[in-house]
């Protein structure tokens, strides 16, 4: 006779999610990928370039900065976790062990190691662009204004851009799963979206996403912060749980 | 002890029933088959088995439990079937692994020595796969998983004569030595039914027959002969179908309630009396006239 196997959920998890860093390990590889696109833009100098003419002398001012590269790795980090929530992604986790709770938590666990991984090279990739500019002396003199860096101000860099990621990562894993409520939702959600921005944007207005950014972008105690962000993310993942755990699969 | 139990198990996606009032169980340790024509539900019963999907009415438990979202099922149950995801990204030696590490009862050396007979390439990926080929692979994880339940939902999509017998070769060499409850979905009610315990015959979502597979041989038989002759030795008995034979001779499949005496009585007659195969017996079972395609073209 075959005896029954006792699997606990944080066994199952476990699995799942070593499960997930190798089966996905090519998310990974996009992502650095798509760093390195952003530091080849960026290298040539992307944002506030000026040039003021003054008595035959000519000083051209050019900003570089990492944020080009930051902007890609939530780009990329969004779309990683919207994937996640596909149906073939999701069946995949029903090929083996495995509820929805489990596949969801291991999901989580995958999103939160990419968020790691996105924020920690994407922080380096400035230090690399500083690096870049340094060396080649970038065709002029360099300003150093916010050029060094303290070791504490790196580490709070990447913990800064760590704790953003993993956020986009659970919206775009919770938009997956509201997505696929209703087919219609699939046009409406990102019209929404985007209009709401484009008009808050147009108006001038203090609508949702001026007071999103409010909420996280001006909070200057770093515990506060944070705190915002990993309740906000878990909101999401509730949010994300709550909408899967009655689905049907495969 | 039994693995499987409904009671008035119901299932309707939107306005299609898929499952109708079906009570059965099934045996610790039993290979049963599950057959029954295209739209019987055969594949939306396995998948509510396996906690795949929800119910809509009735009971059903898996290892005494309710089997939707229920990670004690998910843990001892294995589904194979031709759409098994898989990552894209692993080969089929690296997807082995991965799947021997979820199952603690997992037989590696049975997987590789499968893998090598049927030679597949352990490099390949699984979704650049022929459509035989990936039932194999898949037929090979969920033999050597090793579950208490295992279930193969239409498991041969596209493997060749010589596969498909070497499979249920191998299927049974394994359940002889490691007792398990096997569920086998299948149109190939011929090829499969020797290796069968029992068989569950479903007609549109409902429960038609659950026999063990050596009285389903026996359970109708077959009379052919002059009309009336035929009609008068039918008399009474439930008849699964009837065939026109030239102008004035028929074919009969009835129940066999038949006594010994009156199967002589019956060739002394002049009629033929004929075994009716359990194949054949599941295609009278489950069509919905009795005559079957011939009423299609017999409009009187």
């Amino acid at each position: 006779m075959m005896s029954l196997t006792e699997t606990s959920l944080w066994d199952a998890v476990k699995k799942q999610y070593v499960f997930k860093l190798q089966s996905y390990a090519n998310f990974f590889v996009s992502l650095v990928i798509v760093q390195l696109v952003a530091l080849l833009f960026s290298a040539g100098g992307m944002a506030g370039t000026s040039g003021i003419g003054w008595n035959n002398i000519l000083v051209e001012v050019k900003l570089y900065s990492g944020t080009g590269i930051f902007i890609f790795t939530v780009l990329c980090t969004l779309a990683n976790s919207v994937i996640l929530t596909l149906p073939f992604y999701r069946n995949i986790d029903f090929s083996f062990v495995g509820s929805r709770l489990s596949g969801n938590m291991a999901n989580i666990g995958f999103l939160v190691t990419a968020g790691l991984f996105g924020g920690i090279t994407a922080t380096l990739g400035s230090i690399l662009l500083r690096n870049i500019h340094y060396y080649t002396g970038g065709g002029g003199e360099i300003l150093k204004s916010f050029f060094m860096i303290t070791p504490g101000e790196l580490v709070t860099g990447m913990a800064v851009a760590v704790l953003y990621l993993i956020l986009f990562s659970a919206a775009g894993y919770f938009a997956g799963l509201v997505v696929q409520l209703h087919r219609s939702l699939l046009v409406l959600l990102p019209a929404l979206i985007v209009g709401l921005i484009f008009y808050e944007a147009a108006n001038e207005q203090i609508g949702i996403f001026s007071r999103l950014i409010e909420f996280f972008v001006f909070e200057r105690s770093p515990f506060h912060f944070s705190l915002k962000i990993i309740l906000s993310a878990s909101l999401l993942w509730i949010g994300a749980i709550l909408l899967s755990n009655r689905k049907e699969v495969r | 002890m039994n693995v499987i139990e409904c009671r008035g198990l119901s299932k309707r996606f939107g306005r299609t029933v898929a499952l109708h009032d079906l009570s059965f169980s099934i045996k610790e340790n039993t290979i049963t088959g599950l057959v029954g024509p295209n739209g019987a539900g055969k594949t939306t019963l396995l998948k509510i088995a396996a906690g795949f999907l929800r119910k809509t009415a009735g009971e059903i438990k898996v290892f005494s439990s309710p089997p939707f979202n229920n990670l004690k099922v998910s843990a001892n149950t294995f589904f194979v079937d031709d759409n098994m995801a898989l990552p894209a990204t692993l080969n089929l030696s690296e997807t082995l692994d991965a799947a021997r590490r979820f199952y603690p009862n997992w037989d590696h050396q049975l997987a590789l020595r499968l893998f090598d007979y049927f030679s597949l390439n352990p490099r390949q990926l699984h979704k650049n796969l022929s459509k035989g080929m990936k039932s194999t692979f898949n037929m090979i994880v969920g033999l050597s998983a090793r579950c208490a339940l295992t279930i193969f939902d239409e498991p041969t999509v596209g493997m060749d004569a010589a596969v498909r017998k070497d499979f249920y070769r191998a299927l049974l060499q394994d359940y002889l030595q490691h007792p398990r409850t096997i569920i086998f979905s299948s149109h190939l009610l011929k090829e499969i039914e020797d290796i069968l315990e029992e068989v569950l015959l479903l007609r549109e979502g409902q429960k038609r027959l659950h026999l063990p597979a050596d009285q389903l041989r026996e359970y109708a038989v077959g009379l052919r002969g002059e009309e009336d002759t035929v009609k008068r030795f039918t008399a009474g008995k439930e008849i699964y179908r009837r065939e026109q034979f030239g102008k004035n001779s028929i074919f009969a499949a009835v129940r066999n309630s038949f006594t010994k005496t009156e199967l002589q009585e019956a060739c002394a007659a002049g009629l033929e009396v004929l075994p009716v195969s359990a194949e054949d017996l599941c295609i009278y079972l489950t069509s919905r006239s009795r005559g079957g395609i011939d009423d299609v073209f017999n409009r009187n």
